[in-house]
């Protein structure tokens, strides 16, 4: 062994082992979060992480994604090629395998190929970042070095093969374009052959160096998502995206850990909770297509991932040194007096997320947002009982009178009078119309409620109610944190429906389709729920219902977060609008999973917003699009759209229209 | 506590045995800081009715600190007799002294009847007290009554979201206890000079034996409009059109010595600061008259204010959603009703200048605009 090949030995093994330890520690930063059951599915992970991973498909889904794109394969391909590259380090004449002396042209050429393209994708990467310049990425040293690293490291393996050429007083080599232009340049220089050979030395070191280097930094920054992006993908949540977890709230249940509930300590969110902090990209989509964040809210999704990150891998440090038999925990508060909720997450970012989803549907590594932020309300207002003033009377009300405004139970059907809808107390019916509050109680949203009742009746639809026993769903209480009145609510209505024996439901609020269809089977509750949009589309398609009266109006329709984003339902709203004669289909800038929020959503309808509203920025890209109606499939959305055209005074230009509205006026 | 519980049975056990021993009315009084609640003295007006009644006397207890002139006021409103509790232990409220304050009243006097408050304090104070002294509590009564002859409270609360009064007596147990909400009682007339006896009495009881400790006071913060303690609310919406015309508003009530109200919308569009919102995110009101003028009713202002004495709305919209719970509707512009109320209301009430329709408005004042309004509360 030469003396070279020794020092480059030691460098190597200094170089992997700091890179090790470094990983060895996030890993236990890790296992510091809570259990949680992530296995099962293989196969269907192991596709994700194919489709996901390597055919970046959710990096793709923006424009700016293909530089992403070829800097992650022109890295995989490299890959090889710094293998290559540490094995001739290791042993003269060193082939990979599969490789021979024959092949090695073909190698090198698709080496210097990707070589090239990625150090294309790395020049348009630090123009957009450093010159364009936009809101969501941060202009920070921490992308530079990595640009520069990355350009270092190819810059020094082209510089070495080159004066490799050169010092072999060779004039090309074969299959390696860019390394022949190199030599040629050195040459150029006036560069010896004797000199090329020092030249040569010295590229290469400054090549292990930079590699090294490389490797390094790697766990130490955002580039960690290199490593955790894969497993994140691997180990994300399946099964609906609208059902939030469940909490244990049986405190005779000896499996309960503690009677901790929600996370009020970093190390109280689960493992994957935490990996997802790991595989946090910073790409900024989430902020990019934030509603609280464009509405000048305090809150970035994507800052609460750094945020997370940051504070983990300080108190992670903190907890494992915690000696054994005490409350980690508490030695960490001591030591590190800085708190999750207060310091490092404002109650102002907490309670200013709508739960919309939008972050989650943009992330290209499947990070989850919107489960933190309600975990860290739960903790807020179970163990605190700290909710923001104005949504402690509904709250209050939900759990008094099952509906937001505390209004009589009693009146729960009074929508209906002279319709001649029947309740369950008359027989099962065909389907349950759940109505929800909204529908019950709103005097707009019970004209929709109206509206679908008189378009079930005329399709022959022998449906029921269940009138004053149906209770709040539970959708904004769940997402506010009040984990416990939402069980309540739940096992009460579940107890209902199942008690009637009832199987199928449809309802025209999203967020009692999504509760009822997401999150009930969770406590019993196993329904096939309908929303709105899909019985009425599955009636017209039937010929059940024919619209015939002519509508000619524009009609732009806005996806409501619950049943676009979160279950998926795009198609049957605008099937539904168009099979109306006249009506001519607009749509919004931000539409289908793009769509902004409404503003309404986890439980924002019921507190106070300051500075611009959610609502307004929504309503000014609705009137974008110049319609003549905007077209709803959710009370929360018309309600705000509502308010927000009266404000404007547009009323007699454009009008709010529950879906079922639109139907109902043209049958 | 554990000595407390030990006791209850017991307690139980003697207020079981003679229900007859148990004779008068007794009111709690609540004060902050040396202040009186407003409803301590409703709560001896609609005590003194009942005690009249029954022909027996009524007594007001009194915990603090410093609050002996609060005593003497007690009697000037109508109590005939105060049993003051004045020691540094009492200063701030906390549930345990309080209640052994109440408690010991009790025991040592035997009234048939206690009546507290429906406010944060007096709720929390009535059931430590009905636990302690084993015996049943109606919570958050809007009508008092006796029946004479069996000697029962009549305590009527809304029940089923308020679609029914529940009226509800106490038969076997004495005393009657019962909490009633504020601003439903009608505040006495103070008769200055009116005298009657103060009783004395102190509690064993030392800081070091409270656990409770009360570490900071943190007074709520804002405008304080007093929206929730207002007898005549005027409250402006949407339909006014811009900041200049809630001026409107505001003449109106200054008129009616009245406090301006507003809508969410009204809120929102920057022409009057939150604290004046009245709803379900705002503040929810129950004064003895309601103007709501532009305002079309949305569900979220209706629950705030719907439980108001007497609702007049104005609006040019006869479909607003307001009118389904308006005692009295005004369909019409407000541009042309609200000056024409407002001049009307400037000349009836100037002979009355007298009186004061100013912002200490009290029951009879509202009843004297009500009168010149021509509502009365017959309805």
């Amino acid at each position: 062994m030469t003396l070279k090949t020794l020092v480059f030995v030691v460098v190597l093994a200094v170089g992997v082992g700091a890179f090790a330890r470094t990983v060895y520690r996030l890993y236990r930063y890790l296992r510091l979060g809570r259990p949680e059951e992530r296995r099962g599915n293989g196969w269907e992970r192991l596709r994700a992480v194919l489709v996901i991973v390597l055919g970046q498909r959710r990096v793709l889904a923006e424009p700016s994604g293909i530089t992403h794109f070829f800097i992650f394969w022109g890295f995989i391909v490299l890959a090889f090629g710094t293998l290559q590259f540490i094995g001739e380090g290791l042993s003269e004449g060193f082939v990979l395998p599969l490789l021979s002396a024959g092949s090695m042209k073909y190698f090198s050429l698709i080496q210097e190929l990707f070589a090239v393209l990625v150090l294309v994708a790395i020049a348009w990467a630090a123009y957009r970042r450093y010159v364009q310049r936009p809101d969501r990425l941060d202009a920070n040293w921490e992308a530079a070095i990595i640009l520069i690293l990355i350009t270092a490291l190819i810059g020094t393996d082209f510089i070495t093969e080159g004066a490799a050429v050169v010092a072999s007083g060779g004039h090309a080599a074969a299959g390696a374009p860019i390394t022949t232009v190199v030599s040629r340049l050195l040459a150029g220089l006036g560069t010896t052959p004797a000199a090329a050979v020092i030249v040569r030395e010295v590229f290469w070191w400054m090549h292990v160096l930079v590699l090294l280097g490389f490797l390094i930094y790697i766990p130490r920054s955002k580039h960690l998502h290199l490593l955790a992006a894969p497993f994140n993908v691997f180990f994300q949540t399946l099964g609906p995206r609208g059902a939030l977890k469940p909490l244990n709230l049986n405190i005779e249940d000896e499996d309960l850990e503690d009677m901790a509930f929600g996370v009020s300590r970093v190390e109280e969110f689960s493992w994957k909770q935490l990996l997802d902090t790991y595989a946090c990209t910073e790409c900024g989509r989430c902020q990019e297509n934030c509603p609280a964040w464009l509405s000048g809210k305090p809150l970035s999704p994507k800052k609460l991932h750094q945020k997370l990150r940051d504070h983990l891998t300080a108190r992670g440090e903190v907890l494992l040194g915690a000696a054994a038999g005490v409350s980690a925990s508490e030695v960490a508060d001591e030591q590190l007096p800085v708190a999750l909720i207060g310091d490092v997450i404002t109650e102002e970012e907490i309670w200013a997320c709508t739960t919309c989803g939008a972050c989650q549907e943009v992330c290209p590594v499947l990070n989850e947002h919107v489960g933190k932020i309600v975990d860290l309300r739960r903790h807020l207002v179970l163990m605190e009982s700290q909710y923001p003033q104005a949504a402690q009377a509904t709250i209050r009300n939900i759990e008094n009178s099952s509906n937001p405004w505390g209004l009589a139970r009693s009146a729960r059907a009074d929508w209906a009078e002279g319709l001649g809808v029947k309740t369950l107390a008359d027989g099962p019916g065909e389907i349950l119309y759940w109505v929800g509050c909204a529908g019950s109680y709103d005097d707009r949203n019970k004209a929709v409620s109206r509206a679908f009742a008189e378009l079930m009746q005329a399709a022959g639809v022998d449906f029921r109610i269940l009138g004053s026993q149906e209770a709040c769903c539970g959708d904004a209480v769940r997402r506010v944190g009040n984990e416990y009145l939402f069980q309540m609510l739940a096992e009460e209505n579940i107890g209902t429906l199942n008690g009637a024996g009832v199987k199928q439901i449809v309802t025209q609020c999203p967020h009692c389709f999504n509760t009822l269809k997401n999150e009930y089977p969770q406590f019993g509750g196993h329904f096939e729920v309908l929303h709105h949009s899909e019985f009425i589309a599955a009636l017209l398609a039937a010929g059940r219902l024919k619209p015939v009266r002519e509508l000619p109006q524009r009609v732009v329709y806005h996806d409501s977060c619950y049943l676009g984003r979160y279950n998926g339902v795009y198609a049957a709203p605008r099937e539904v609008l168009v099979s109306v004669p006249g009506v001519t289909l607009a749509e919004m800038e931000r539409s289908r999973g793009r769509s902004f929020c409404c503003g309404a959503g986890g439980g924002r309808m019921w507190m106070e917003e300051e500075g611009t509203k959610i609502s307004s920025l929504r309503a000014d890209q609705a009137l974008a699009a110049d319609p003549e109606v905007i077209g709803t499939a959710c009370p929360s959305c018309l309600t705000m759209f509502t308010d927000e055209i009266n404000a404007r005074d547009a009323g007699d230009r454009v009008r709010p229209l529950d879906i079922a509205e639109v139907v109902r006026k043209a049958i | 506590m554990a000595e407390k519980a030990r006791l209850a049975p017991e307690t139980h056990r003697l207020l079981t045995q003679d229900l007859d021993e148990y004779r008068g009315v007794l009111v709690s009084l609540e004060q902050t800081g040396g202040e009186a609640a407003p409803v301590s003295w409703e709560l001896v007006g609609a005590g003194r009715r009942l005690a009249d009644q029954l022909g027996v006397k009524l007594t007001g207890v009194l915990a603090g600190f410093q609050v002996r002139g609060l005593a003497t006021e007690a009697l000037e409103y109508g109590c005939d007799q105060v049993v003051l509790y004045d020691q540094p232990v009492l200063e701030q409220y906390r549930t345990i002294p309080y209640t052994t304050a109440l408690v010991n009243a009790v025991q040592e006097l035997k009234p048939e009847i206690v009546l507290l408050g429906a406010t944060s304090l007096g709720r929390d104070l009535a059931g430590a007290a009905a636990t302690e002294l084993a015996t049943g509590l109606t919570a958050d009564c809007t009508e008092l009554g006796v029946d004479s002859e069996k000697r029962l409270l009549l305590a009527t609360r809304p029940t089923f979201g308020g679609k029914q009064m529940a009226t509800i007596v106490c038969e076997k147990y004495r005393p009657q206890m019962a909490t009633v909400r504020p601003r439903v009682m009608e505040t006495p007339v103070r008769q200055p000079g009116r005298g009657g006896e103060i009783l004395e009495r102190t509690l064993d009881l030392q800081e070091q034996d409270v656990t409770t400790k009360v570490l900071e006071l943190i007074r709520e913060v804002g405008e304080a409009v007093f929206l929730d303690r207002a007898e005549i609310i005027v409250a402006g919406g949407r339909g006014l059109g811009n900041k200049e015309n809630f001026a409107l508003v505001e003449e109106l009530a200054g008129v009616l010595g009245g406090v301006v109200g507003a809508s969410r919308a009204a809120v929102e569009a920057g022409w009057i600061s939150s604290a004046h919102q009245v709803g379900q995110t705002g503040t929810t009101v129950r004064p003895k008259i309601y103007l709501a003028i532009g305002i079309s009713g949305a569900i979220q202002h209706l629950v705030g204010m719907q439980n108001s004495d007497i609702i007049v709305a104005i609006n040019s919209d006869p479909d607003a959603s307001i009118f389904q719970i308006a005692t009295y509707g005004i369909v019409g512009d407000l541009f042309e009703v609200v000056p024409a109320l407002t001049e009307e209301f400037r000349r009836r009430l100037a002979g009355k200048t007298g009186q004061g329709i100013g912002e200490k408005a009290g029951g009879r004042e509202t009843a004297g605009v009500g009168g010149a309004l021509g509502l009365g509360k017959n309805n």
